[in-house]
């Protein structure tokens, strides 16, 4: 299982810096002829992105935890020797592509965040997540400019899909909202490309 | 006019001053002294590296990267075995542009800027203390007990770490909350050290399962030196089918100098750990490893000038050749240079009192405390794909901040709470720890309060 677990570890990283790099080769053969969107890059690397955290929450912590109980999942999965959250299997995945330089970036945020340094901070953040809550399976493209660069900004949402997404999150002693339930928009995916 | 330039007493002088100076310039340059370039002292972190720049800075004084690439090159394995609370990865989101503007947190050199001993403060942070507020000014809108605290409070208050807060985080407070002062077991497991050592290397080679005696040793000499043979008959070595020209041989010929590369072919990871730690990290700057009288250390008199304490550290500086008496290593050989109060005061202590008790019997041996116990702990470590202890001798991994010891020496024998109180301490830290903590660490009953008041929210 454990081999199973760091092949996952592994994958999930790897899997969206080569969705970047195909759709970052496609981009410059696009170039020579008629370029791709931002949109369109976006778009994959969120598709990317939705997969692989539906299937961590799924087919391992929802199996392991929910319905075999071999394991605990636990914020401080080294001291209890738990597996990781999936929001934190999402952000040590963005984290390694942001190290990477790979010419985009995604991060995790909700209007209701346990960990408060992911609630939205730019303006793009506040009205992209606002327009994804308030409106159920529309996503968000806009553009900004911080640091003096400018970005293709996208935010997709995040929908609890299983159940150890709603009781944790309502569970916690951080959450600013008890009341989640599956199907719920409980945050959102914010990606980032330079223009 | 060319009469006048030659006969022209100013211009003499001021061409042999030129040349004085030149030559003096150059002299400090390529040699080991250049202070006279340093733009201020060094830390006492980085004193012994100071005479060679590019230790640092590189070859050219390039820019902040190279410098960046030289702290990860010493620090960056500490910081990812402590699970750094604010790594660089976390900053490089573009929605951190305007934190990183205010105070970029993806180089180092901005909270430490060397040569600066004017504004250097604890960890050798040149920031003012209160820098916490430029990301967590609205801690408590979260967190009512954090109302009305100053921020230049959040690390002086035993609470807060910038980087290791592997010991200090909430859940783990609150984990620990009904520690006892003592802990009923202690960690036995630690103190382990030459059983296990032994089994290591037997398992590399059936050699060593081989006990020596002093007919067996093998340096052909004739004239025999019967104390140094039956010194090295009573060691680990002996005991462990090491025999003299494992040591003394170099290439198949014989020397009778010892120099660490020579333990560096059995006890590499040691060796690694002691030129990383304060003993032998000059060995970054220059060929050569600190001495007591170069050191910034408090000592005698007598200490600063004997020539024992003028020589090059080494590993027979505290493990005599010959014998490698683990014992001496853990107290006299640290007491034979170390005369802070701090060390002074160690045979005071009850933890003193427990290494009597096992030299005694009255005490099992994983139940004495020495200097190395808490300076040069014992941890577990794969080498080889083989477990075994190993002696940490970096003691940069366990020193400063001191919450570092907390959870790798302290919390062996004590609860979390008393362990922070004491070392939050000063004058118990001064005197050796000998007596009960007079501080309250109040972060722990924030901690507890707040667990109780969610729980209570949510009834």
């Amino acid at each position: 299982m454990k081999k199973n677990l760091s092949k996952l570890f592994v994958m999930t990283p790897v899997t969206v810096l080569i969705a970047a790099s195909m759709v970052g080769c496609q981009k410059e053969e696009a170039e020579q002829s008629a370029g791709v969107s931002p949109k369109l890059m976006a778009d994959a690397i969120h598709s990317v992105l939705e997969a692989d955290r539906t299937v961590y929450t799924k087919k391992v912590i929802t199996r392991l935890v929910k319905e075999e109980k071999v394991i605990k999942a636990s914020e401080q999965f080294e001291d209890d020797k738990a597996l990781p959250l999936p929001a934190q299997m999402f952000r040590f995945g963005s984290e390694l592509v942001a190290e990477k330089d790979s010419g985009f970036s995604y991060s995790l945020q909700s209007l209701w965040p346990i960990n408060k340094q992911n609630e939205p901070k730019t303006e793009a953040e506040k009205t992209g997540l606002k327009y994804i809550a308030d409106n159920p399976g529309q996503n968000y493209y806009t553009e900004e400019t911080l640091g003096g660069t400018n970005y293709y900004t996208a935010v997709y949402p995040d929908v609890a899909v299983a159940p150890p997404c709603v009781d944790c999150h309502n569970d916690h002693k951080d959450t600013p909202k008890t009341d989640f339930k599956i199907g719920d928009v409980m945050g959102g995916v914010v990606i980032r490309i330079p223009l | 006019m060319k009469t006048l330039f030659i006969k022209s007493p100013l211009l003499w002088a001021w061409l042999l001053l030129t040349l004085l100076m030149t030559g003096f310039y150059f002299d400090r340059l390529s040699g080991d002294d250049k202070d006279v370039f340093l733009p201020g002292a060094a830390t006492d972190g980085h004193y012994q590296i100071i005479n060679n720049c590019s230790t640092c800075h590189g070859d050219g004084f390039e820019d902040q990267k190279v410098l960046q690439k030289s702290c990860v090159s010493c620090h960056g394995e500490e910081l990812k075995a402590i699970n750094d609370s604010h790594p660089k990865k976390k900053f490089l989101d573009p929605r951190n542009a305007d934190r990183l503007a205010i105070i970029d947190a993806t180089y180092c050199v901005t909270c430490h800027v060397e040569h600066q001993p004017g504004r250097t403060g604890e960890m050798g942070v040149t920031l003012p203390e209160d820098f916490c507020i430029y990301c967590h000014d609205d801690v408590a809108k979260n967190r009512k007990s954090h109302d009305g605290l100053e921020f230049d409070t959040c690390g002086s208050a035993g609470c807060h770490n910038y980087h290791d807060n592997k010991a200090l985080y909430e859940d783990f407070l609150i984990k620990h909350k009904n520690d006892p002062v003592y802990n009923s077991e202690v960690d036995a497991a630690m103190q382990v050290l030459e059983k296990d050592l032994k089994a290591y290397f037997e398992k590399q080679d059936e050699k060593y399962l081989k006990v020596l005696k002093m007919e067996d040793q093998d340096s052909g000499i004739e004239q025999l030196n019967w104390k140094v043979f039956a010194q090295w008959e009573k060691s680990g070595h002996a005991a462990s089918g090491v025999n003299c020209s494992e040591c003394h041989t170099d290439n198949a010929v014989w020397s009778s100098r010892v120099d660490m590369e020579s333990c560096e072919n059995c006890h590499e990871l040691e060796v690694i750990g002691f030129k990383r730690g304060k003993h032998g990290m000059s060995l970054l700057a220059s060929n050569a490893t600190i001495s007591v009288s170069n050191s910034r250390l408090p000592k005698s008199e007598a200490k600063a000038s004997s020539n024992k304490t003028n020589k090059n550290l080494s590993c027979t500086s505290c493990h005599s050749d010959h014998n490698f008496n683990v014992e001496y290593a853990a107290i006299d050989a640290c007491l034979g240079c170390h005369e802070d109060e701090h060390s002074r005061n160690f045979k005071k202590t009850k933890h003193y009192a427990s290494w009597l008790g096992v030299k005694n019997g009255s005490l099992k041996k994983e139940e004495g405390v020495t200097c190395a116990t808490c300076h040069l702990p014992r941890k577990q470590v794969s080498e080889n794909g083989v477990k075994r202890t190993l002696v940490q001798h970096n003691q940069n991994e366990n020193l400063e901040p001191n919450e570092k010891m907390i959870r790798s020496v302290c919390m062996s024998c004590h609860g979390l709470q008393f362990s922070l109180e004491s070392l939050m301490d000063e004058n118990l830290i001064t005197s050796n720890f000998n007596g009960m903590p007079t501080v309250k660490n109040k972060g722990f009953d924030m901690a507890v309060q707040r667990e109780i008041d969610k729980r209570n929210e949510k009834k």
